[in-house]
């Protein structure tokens, strides 16, 4: 055999952990561009923050009026404006289960429409921003922003949709994990005898479930990309194929996401410590907290926007 | 010779003395030996009993409750009402207790084996064998004695419903043959239940417990002794009098840690031990804290602990069915090493279970048929206690902004279950676990604490301090109490007790309709004069309004209540109504308007179900309903974007 061949084959039969100083670079390069286009990308920031609020409208009237009706005219409100009485929440709960469960069936209508919504904006999303590249390929000229937007929308719904069913199979494959998991653990509690055991297992537990998730979000985001980028409608082979990359760019891809992941985390810090700052219940103040609330949702889209432009710039090397 | 006499009335003068000190009339003396055999997950023991016919008939049979028996199989009348067992309980032959009688008889006398007989009082199940009967081959006259032997094997099972094993820890309690109480002629020895505890006569316990020796014990009652045997097992002996149940523990993994606590006023001198399990260590201090609390609470409202001992037991997470339990002088709590601070469930329950040493310790009333009398009156004693030592609104959670009290999770309970059943009833004739538990604890204690705000705080603590004087060491009932309470209180109170606690009722008083309407001017025809409002205004007279407030009482039961009317001006008027009716209405003319009306503005009545509908403002307030909506929004918002990132 080739032992050039061999080597390589060795090479990417395993994961690969390692980032060596250039690709440290590489990594950097990409988080930089996805910083820079999202930011470049006021529109599709205006766009998804108009259709998360659309959403969130309805979601107000019906909470509004509800609370409005019953704690409104009770003095309850004027406790409640001051600090959460349990008391209120409970009987709240309650005396008005009824309507407290048909709202959370609307919200879970609501949340089942949004993830739909969140497929077609993926198109528009990852279409947009891989105009540049397909313009640099294809020289073409300058598209609008709502056309380009809309039509990469619409072409790839179809595709994404598709994809969003063959994921199941990797999140059916995360529940066998986590009940394997869970099988391996139980040996070490059942005597019951060292809480802390049974603390720590539940942490790892935890970590590596939110590790399982990243990846399998991770990688429906690279087959995304790919799918746009190669304008393929070979959904499944895709995904298997996006796989097989973020294996031979394990060390990478995970570097670059997690990145991306504490930047969400320092815009929550920064948002929490602003909230936190406003406390009287008078009007001004309410309003105000609403207001550091939507920008954070903006923030969210913009680091949705840059979350997707550096995988793809990333990708696309 | 002469020394003989003066010993002779030497010891008559101690036995008078132990007489006199007795605090209960000792009916029932146990003496036994028990052997724990951990490998049979067993207990091997005999049993000397000592029983005393305290009543004016002659008894021919005795009655025994065999309670590990309702563990025997699934067709007990426990087993029946718990319904789902899990799988992995059934299929280990070891999961499953039992009580042996292996020999009864009458000391130097009779083997009584052959007349053992189950019967099942409460349900007729002849599948059950938690009680147990004795045909006696001749009657015990009244006053006199009867001692028996019983040699018998307490099979535990794995822990379930407050007593048996998991792996090497073992909660002995319900385990050896015990008598019922002979009342009024007539045996009452109800069978194990599911919803039911337990009911038993005073006496002395006298138990010698050999466990392996790397096994800590705590048992009910003062270690007298101590014995190292020289096969590998150890003997400890405990004692105590004016108690009537004996319950102990053992694991190799308890900490044993022990301190002396006294108190002056009123006397008190015990020693407190605790048993943590190794695994909970950093929760000692919690406990130590919470059940110094509690004995002082207690001893200071009620009467002065007067046991010598009280044993904190602090079983292993998996081994939690046998926390939160109460027997004379010890009790298990609740424990778990990731309980956080701000969750005070570990204060609760310790504070909870130690004062069971005085609702069914002491004051012994039947749990099986009024259990009200002893988790009612403890709950009411629990919540104030936590709301003493933690604070009003803080007492079970206070982890940041979260804030909730003892006093909340009652109300939540009581609000959140069906009327189905009074609060007196026979435990296991409960519509469902929850509605007992839910009327016996929680609908009880808001009940007592709806009388105190009524009586006045001073007056209540009177009436429970009397209760407990006048009924420690005896069996008290539900009319018992009342008794108390009218006499101390000097009302008439039936008309709170019937309804509070026999009917199933809810208390809900609600502000119905607020109005405040210009009073229209005189229009048409008065004594002969045409008049119409025209006239008025050019006369540019003063605006009155009509303020109306309805109350309404939307629950069966009835309340007097108080009600604050708040005017525009900032004028109050508080109006009493006796609350009967179906509504009741007030009326104002004033040249201003209604603001707000609230019935029981200081949520005196505590057990009332809705405090919400309890006040109304004539325009509501939006910036609340708008503040949180806003908040709740942002969140959806949050969750959209998370499932879209």
């Amino acid at each position: 055999m080739d032992s050039g061949i061999d080597a390589r084959l060795s090479k990417n039969s395993h994961l690969d952990f390692s980032v060596t100083k250039e690709e440290k670079m590489r990594v950097l390069r990409s988080y930089g561009y996805g910083i820079r286009e999202a930011t470049l990308q006021p529109k599709m920031i205006s766009v998804l923050w108009l259709i998360n609020l659309l959403f969130a409208t309805v979601f107000f009237y019906t909470v509004f009026n509800f609370l409005a009706r019953t704690i409104g005219k009770s003095q309850a409100s004027d406790t409640l404006l001051q600090r959460l009485d349990f008391n209120f929440i409970f009987e709240l709960l309650v005396h008005h289960g009824g309507a407290v469960h048909t709202m959370l069936c609307l919200f879970l209508i609501l949340t089942f429409t949004y993830s739909l919504a969140s497929i077609f904006l993926n198109g528009g999303i990852l279409f947009t921003i891989a105009h540049p590249m397909r313009m640099t390929a294809a020289k073409g000229e300058k598209e609008r922003f709502a056309g380009m937007f809309f039509q990469g929308a619409g072409k790839f719904f179809g595709r994404f949709f598709r994809l969003c069913i063959y994921s199941l199979l990797l999140w059916v494959l995360f529940i066998i994990l986590h009940v394997l998991l869970n099988l391996a653990f139980r040996p070490l509690t059942a005597s019951g005898t060292n809480e802390q055991i049974m603390l720590y297992l539940f942490w790892v537990r935890l970590a590596i479930g939110l590790f399982l998730i990243f990846l399998i979000r991770m990688i429906l985001d690279y087959t995304r990309i790919k799918i746009v980028l190669e304008d393929t409608r070979y959904v499944f082979r895709s995904l298997l194929q996006t796989m097989v990359f973020i294996f031979r760019n394990f060390g990478k891809t995970l570097a670059l996401y997690y990145l991306l992941i504490i930047t969400a985390i320092i815009l929550f810090l920064i948002y929490w410590g602003l909230k936190s700052l406003i406390t009287s219940g008078s009007l001004f103040p309410i309003l105000t907290a609403f207001i550091i609330g939507q920008i954070f949702i903006i923030s969210r889209g913009w680091l949705k926007i840059a979350l997707q432009a550096a995988q793809m710039e990333f990708y696309s090397q | 010779m002469k020394k003989t006499v003066w010993m002779t009335l030497a010891c008559l003068f101690i036995l008078n003395q132990s007489v006199s000190a007795a605090l209960s009339k000792h009916i029932v003396d146990y003496r036994i030996k028990a052997r724990l055999v951990p490998e049979e997950k067993a207990v091997a023991a005999s049993e000397t009993l000592t029983w005393l016919n305290d009543s004016k008939v002659s008894i021919s049979e005795l009655q025994f409750h065999l309670y590990l028996n309702a563990f025997k199989n699934n067709r007990s009348t426990f087993m029946k009402e718990s319904g789902h067992l899990s799988r992995d309980f059934k299929k280990d032959k070891e999961n499953w207790g039992y009580n042996e009688i292996r020999k009864i008889g009458i000391k130097d006398g009779v083997d009584l084996t052959a007349a053992i007989e189950y019967i099942q009082p409460d349900d007729g199940n002849k599948d059950d064998q938690t009680v147990m009967r004795i045909s006696l081959p001749e009657p015990v006259p009244p006053q006199e004695k009867i001692t028996l032997e019983i040699e018998f094997y307490a099979k535990l099972p794995k822990v379930i419903a407050r007593s048996g094993f998991f792996n090497d820890f073992f909660m002995v309690a319900q385990w050896y043959p015990k008598t019922g109480v002979l009342q009024d002629g007539k045996w009452n020895c109800h069978q194990y239940h599911r919803s039911s505890e337990f009911f038993a006569d005073f006496g002395v316990y006298e138990v010698e417990i050999t466990v392996p020796r790397e096994y800590v014990v705590g048992a009910t009652g003062k270690r007298i002794k101590e014995v190292d045997n020289s096969n590998g097992t150890k003997t400890y002996i405990h004692y105590q009098e004016d108690i009537h149940d004996f319950a102990w523990t053992a694991c190799p993994d308890f900490v044993e840690f022990h301190e002396l606590y006294t108190l002056e006023n009123p006397p008190v001198k015990t020693e407190i031990i605790l048993l943590v399990h190794r695994s909970h260590l950093k929760l000692k201090d919690r406990y130590l804290s919470s059940l110094k609390n509690a004995i002082e609470f207690y001893s200071q409202n009620y009467g002065a602990y007067p046991y010598p001992t009280v044993t904190l037991v602090d079983p292993p997470l998996k081994g939690l069915a046998a926390g939160g339990m109460e027997y004379p002088t010890l009790f298990t709590t609740f424990g778990a090493s990731f309980l956080p601070k701000g969750l005070l469930l570990s204060e609760m329950v310790t504070i909870h279970e130690f004062g069971h040493n005085y609702w069914y310790g002491m004051v012994a009333s039947n749990e099986f048929e009024e259990a009200w009398l002893d988790e009612g009156l403890n709950s009411y004693s629990e919540i104030k206690a936590m709301a003493r030592y933690y604070g009003e609104d803080q007492s079970m959670i206070k982890m940041g902004p979260l804030k909730i009290s003892d006093l909340d999770l009652s109300r939540l309970q009581v609000m959140a279950t069906a009327q189905l059943d009074p609060i007196v009833k026979n435990s296991w004739e409960f519509y469902s676990g929850g509605s007992y538990a839910t009327n016996t604890y929680q609908k009880a204690a808001l009940t007592l604490l709806t009388l105190e705000n009524y009586l006045g705080q001073n007056v209540m603590a009177k009436i429970m301090r009397t209760y407990f004087e006048r009924w420690k060491f005896k069996h008290p009932t539900t009319e018992d109490f009342i008794a108390v309470a009218e006499d101390v209180s000097g009302h008439d109170l039936d008309w709170f007790f019937d309804q509070f606690l026999w009917s199933p009722d809810k208390l809900d008083y609600a502000i119905g309709a607020l109005r405040s309407e210009e009073v229209k001017e005189q229009e048409g025809i008065f004594n002969g004069q045409f008049k119409t409002s025209e006239e008025k205004k050019e006369k540019d007279k003063e605006k009155v309004f009509k303020n109306e407030v309805n109350i309404v009482r939307k629950g069966e039961l009835i309340f007097p209540q108080e009600i604050l009317i708040i005017f525009e001006n900032g004028e109050k008027i508080r109006e009493k109504w006796d609350g009967r009716t179906r509504w009741k209405r007030f009326v104002y003319y004033r040249p201003y308007k209604l603001e707000s009306a609230c019935v029981d503005p200081e949520h005196k009545v505590v057990v009332d179900v809705n405090y919400m509908n309890n006040s109304r403002h004539l325009k509501p307030n939006k910036i609340s309903p708008l503040k949180w909506t806003l908040e709740l929004m942002l969140d959806f918002q949050k969750i959209l974007t998370l499932i879209s990132l």
